[in-house]
């Protein structure tokens, strides 16, 4: 064992972190090396000082944090539900009306007529509507089928187009009565175009 | 809640006094949305975690935040939680990376607002100042520990402070034992050299300072 092995086992050592045999060996060398025997004796000094102030510093919990941590569990599972349930009630007009650049354009690509016509969202709508989080206007491109040219804007980034070709969108009239009645905006007289 | 603080108290507290029930029954319990299960196992793990946690960042209020964090971390991430290992390590993990990046932020803010530095960020540093006074010896080891590398502060810190197992820091720290034992042994002779240093500095200046006092 050389002296560099030596010291990283007397580190080991002071500590009661070498098993019988490390011990044994190191013995050995100490009994020849008398710098090694010095650096066990600063070593255990410096250890034991270490190991001094860790009563001190013992720390007594009188009050527990669970109930803190309880009630943010409770908030957040709450914060959970109520979202989901927002979702479910097509989420009100005020959650939608905030930032968020949206400029949807709803292509006029024959949709599956196998899908709930009475309002309801479907999962892909809610994907959108997540995403859209608010829609401070919508505009009606005239030049577009009624519905097709529905364009909704925010403040933020945008949303690609693809996000609701590649959906399962129902028919454009459910959609637009979907978007006024998340924005809370009545169903525009087509002919103004911009709302 | 009969609780004090027990420095030799086991890393896993597989069964409390009294309730019988293991952590593996309690973290499924949890995971299926029992509440009160997962109540008894921060009982089980919060004073241990907060002493752990006041290691790094000696500040109660503190600790008691990051404890809080790391439970409602833990609690988010119950589902990734591999139950074939021990709950213990697994939570510690998350309390200490969550102290060490708390301490990662703090440094560089600190970093950012030198100009306004705050006496309260610091521990006093008992060397620079008037070593007529008395010295706080928990203070000095403090201030030792708290100039060696992250890396092995860690394993110092929980090994001889908290007296955790070379493997119990392993699976704490995610590392293998070998390394964590390298380490420790780095962190120790560190440790050392720098305590010895502090000491013939303070003896230095100590007596300087007689010497000055004499004139
Ligand atoms: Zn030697």
């Amino acid at each position: 064992m050389n002296c560099t092995r030596a010291r990283s086992e007397i580190a080991l050592w002071v500590g009661g972190d070498v098993d019988e045999r490390e011990a044994v060996q190191l013995q050995r060398h100490l009994a020849l090396c008398p710098e090694c025997r010095a650096y066990r004796c600063r070593m255990k000094g410096s250890l034991q000082m270490l190991q001094e102030p860790a009563s001190p510093t013992a720390y007594n919990l009188h009050d527990s944090v669970w109930p803190n941590v309880e009630s943010r569990l409770s908030v957040q599972s709450r914060v959970e539900a109520d979202r989901v349930e927002r979702l479910n009630r097509w989420l009100p007009a005020a959650a939608i009306a905030a930032a968020c650049l949206a400029v949807i354009a709803i292509t006029s690509e024959p949709q599956p007529r196998n899908q709930r016509l009475d309002g309801e969202p479907l999962p892909s709508d809610l994907v959108i509507l997540q995403s859209l989080q608010s829609v401070d206007s919508i505009s009606v491109d005239e030049r577009q089928a009624p519905g097709n040219g529905v364009g909704l804007r925010g403040g933020g980034s945008s949303i690609k187009l693809n996000t609701i070709q590649a959906g399962t969108m129902g028919d454009e009239d459910r959609r637009l009565t979907l978007f006024y009645s998340l924005t809370g905006r009545s169903a525009p007289d087509r002919r103004f175009g911009q709302y | 809640m009969q609780s004090q603080t027990d420095i030799n108290k086991p890393l896993t507290a597989d069964v409390r006094p009294g309730s019988g029930v293991g952590d593996a029954r309690l973290v499924e319990e949890a995971r299926g949305g029992d509440r009160d299960a997962f109540g008894e196992l921060v009982l089980r793990y919060e004073q241990r975690l907060i002493r752990v946690i006041l290691q790094f960042v000696h500040d109660t209020e503190q600790a008691r935040d990051l404890a809080q964090e790391t439970f409602l971390r833990v609690f988010q991430r119950l589902d990734q939680f591999d139950a074939s290992r021990r709950f213990g390590p697994w939570m510690f993990r998350i309390g200490v990376n969550l102290t060490l990046d708390y301490l990662r932020k703090r440094k560089r803010r600190i970093r950012w607002s030198l100009f306004s530095e705050h006496a309260g960020d610091k521990l006093p540093d008992p060397a620079t100042a008037d070593p007529r006074a008395a010295l706080d010896v928990s203070q000095e080891v403090r201030a030792v520990i708290d100039q060696i590398p992250e890396n092995y502060r860690s394993v110092l810190v929980l090994r001889d402070l908290e007296g955790f197992t070379t493997s119990e820091i392993a699976a704490i720290l995610d590392r293998k034992e070998a390394t964590i034992r390298w380490r420790l042994a780095e962190a120790r002779d560190r440790f050392q050299a720098l305590w010895t240093r502090r000491m013939e500095r303070t003896a230095g200046s100590a007596a300087n300072g007689k010497m000055d006092g004499d004139k």
